[in-house]
């Protein structure tokens, strides 16, 4: 170790000299800050480099005119990532393709899978029909969202929770399932729309309106896809 | 590249804890856990405006660059494979997008048409405070006239407290590179730090 501190002492003044902003931040590894150590002690002209450069770090270190505001650049960020195409980070790429692409076939899947759902319903409600007991108990599970005419629909993903919300209270409606895999939501209407102790002929009025409600939706440009779920279709699909 | 604390075993616990909350941090962002990312963007704001601060001068371009950057961060989190620390990755992330926004909007020519009086300091007596503070006043303008990577070099190694490998790993370049540019930039800046050395030790 003395031997090597030695050949350090004849052929590095250089080598310290170059390394004394690093003893002064505190990052060298022990054996280098131990070297600096020795050579410091016999020279004269790196100590008073080094003096110096703590009056550097410290005049570095002093307060700044910069602004801090975190919270408005982060938005302004995140309003990138809901909107820019581009924003989807790297692990998903791969699997998952453009958003854009996604939403297609999530709509293709809606399609397919409303047309399979709706055969597959009335052959299910045919069945339930003939096997179906002609009273009720009181376990029996209260309908209460099936008899609902509901919607559902798919949202654009730049969509803002503020311009979701917006679009709730204006259509008077309710969240109650989703979103699901594919991202569709199924949407109640509340009053004035319609309610759960409504007659038939009430229930029919109710459709129309949720009908009309859905064509409003479908104008609304954050909504990809909107369709009336019918109440015997809901009773029957749940 | 953990840096050598053998003898402070406190600090190289605090740097190695930070370290691995990071880089838990980063594992979620590239699951797109927006909370994660959310306190990342948090940790790392006030370092980056800073850093970047120092190379533009310009708030609004530091804070794009700074966008720029946690932007990269958020696509590329899946790619980084803790070769290096979190805090090296996403500096040399924000030195690559300073380096390149530099180029495009050439803000370094500002610096080229400021004056300097390094002359007027020399042989000036050190005694009072006014000569202290335009001391200081000339100390900024030195360290904005360096070139680009000099100026990034003294304020990783004086603001950010990194190693001189570190930087070589930020900057994607030898050890050896670091110290020239550092020690060009001490040269330059060196009737200044005498003056207020002095001062200071009056």
């Amino acid at each position: 170790m003395r031997d090597q501190s030695e050949r350090f002492r004849r052929n590095s003044h250089r080598d310290c000299w170059d390394l004394l902003p690093w003893l002064v931040n505190d990052t060298l590894s022990d054996a280098q800050r131990q070297r600096l150590e020795e050579h410091l002690a016999e020279c004269a002209q790196c100590r008073r480099e080094a003096s110096e450069q703590r009056v550097l770090r410290e005049h570095l270190r002093q307060e700044d005119s910069v602004l801090y505001a975190p919270q408005a650049s982060l938005q302004k960020l995140l309003h990138r990532l809901e909107t820019d195409p581009l924003a989807e980070n790297s692990s998903r790429q791969g699997i998952a393709g453009s958003r854009a692409l996604k939403l297609l076939a999530a709509t293709i899947v809606i399609g397919a899978v409303s047309v399979v759902a709706l055969d597959s319903v009335r052959s299910w409600r045919l069945q339930e029909e003939r096997s179906a007991p002609s009273y009720s108990t009181l376990t029996s599970k209260p309908a209460v969202v099936a008899s609902v005419p509901a919607a559902r629909v798919v949202f654009a993903p730049t969509m803002s929770l503020a311009q979701l919300s917006e679009l709730l209270r204006t259509a008077h409606a309710q969240v109650i399932t989703g979103p699901s895999e594919a991202g569709v939501y199924t949407l109640a209407f509340t009053s004035p729309l319609s309610t759960s102790n409504q007659a038939s002929a009430e229930r029919e009025t109710s459709e129309a309106a949720v009908d009309a409600a859905v064509q409003e939706l479908r104008r609304n440009p954050h909504v990809l896809f909107a369709e009336l779920v019918s109440a015997t279709e809901s009773r029957a699909g749940r | 590249m953990l840096r050598s604390v053998g003898n402070r075993p406190i600090s190289a616990n605090a740097i190695e804890s930070a370290d691995d909350r990071e880089l838990q941090l980063l594992r979620r962002v590239a699951r797109q856990d927006r909370e994660a990312f959310k306190e990342l963007y948090f940790i790392y704001h006030r370092r980056l405006l800073r850093f970047v601060m120092r190379m533009t001068s310009r708030q609004e371009l530091a804070e794009e660059v700074l966008n720029d950057t946690m932007w990269i961060v958020w696509k590329k989190a899946g790619e980084f494979r803790a070769a290096s620390q979190v805090s090296t990755w996403i500096l040399g992330i924000a030195y690559r997008q300073t380096l390149s926004t530099s180029r495009r909007t050439q803000f370094n020519a500002q610096f080229a048409s400021a004056s300097t009086e390094l002359e007027e300091l020399e042989g000036a007596p050190a005694d009072d405070a006014q000569l202290q503070a335009e001391t200081r006043e000339w100390l900024d303008r030195g360290l904005a006239q360096l070139p680009l990577e000099q100026r990034m070099v003294m304020e990783l190694t004086y603001f950010l407290g990194h190693s001189c490998e570190e930087i070589a790993s930020i900057m994607d370049c030898p050890v050896n590179t670091v110290k020239t540019r550092m020690f060009h930039a001490r040269r330059k800046l060196r009737i200044g730090l005498a003056l207020l050395a002095d001062s200071q030790a009056e």
